[in-house]
């Protein structure tokens, strides 16, 4: 069995597929860094996740922050970015449920970061909570 | 007695031809890769050696054409005594 969170994760990473200007290149928790050939890509990768037992049933509700970051080459990478965040936030949000896994998404926020590289390089962080249930002893169900 | 030096030899074996504007020099080419923005970026640390009374006015964006291959001015150092200058650099 694979747990919900695991299944989140992929399921956010399957849901960005076809995100403008990025290809094929969306990755998931890759360690490697990121070539200026190989930008524009997307890193999708789990931050963390922290339960909370609200109910008398055996349940816990997860809250999972899910971050997608953007790589970016360029002399202005949070602009050359910008079309990217935007598509990648429409896929996101167009199934609250991720398929029925999840109770809901909610963005937490944008962080940038812009370095002096070979050419201007910019990292956009795009942070997601993940409200999702499982049951007290099967993080799968 | 002064020593008269001639700083031109310390780019004689490894230098190549850098033309920036007018003025055409030699100067020493190196570019280590690097990675930055927290592990996320693999990038090359483009960087010439040069004579700072060739190359030492060189600013931001000012372009320079190295062995054939053009690149742009990131910032100029001055090393040491200000002899040398090591020259930052993105490749266009």
């Amino acid at each position: 069995m694979t747990t919900k969170r695991e299944t989140i994760v992929t399921a956010i990473r399957t849901a960005l597929i076809g995100t403008t200007g990025v290809s094929t290149r969306i990755y998931r928790s890759r360690v490697g860094p990121i070539s200026r050939a190989e930008s524009p890509a997307i890193v999708v990768e789990p931050l963390s996740d922290t339960a909370d037992q609200n109910t008398s049933l055996p349940t816990l509700d997860w809250s999972l922050t899910v971050r997608v970051a953007v790589i970016v080459r360029g002399e202005i990478p949070d602009q050359i970015a910008d079309p990217i965040v935007e598509s990648l936030h429409a896929k996101i949000m167009a199934d609250l449920t991720l398929g029925g896994y999840a109770i809901d998404i909610q963005p937490i926020g944008v962080t940038f970061d812009i370095v002096e590289a070979d050419q201007p390089a910019g990292v956009v962080m795009c942070d997601y909570r993940v409200q999702y249930r499982t049951s007290v002893t099967n993080l799968a169900s | 007695m002064a020593v008269t030096e001639n700083l031109s030899g310390f780019l004689y074996d490894f230098g190549v031809s850098c033309t920036a504007g007018a003025t055409t020099a030699l100067g020493i080419l190196d570019m280590p890769s690097q990675v930055v923005a927290g592990d996320m970026v693999l990038t090359t640390d483009y960087v010439l050696t040069a004579l700072a009374t060739d190359f030492g006015t060189l600013k931001y964006e000012d372009v320079i054409t190295i062995a054939g291959t053009a690149y742009m001015v990131r910032e100029t150092r001055f090393i040491d005594d200000g002899a040398f200058v090591e020259i930052g650099l993105q490749k266009t």
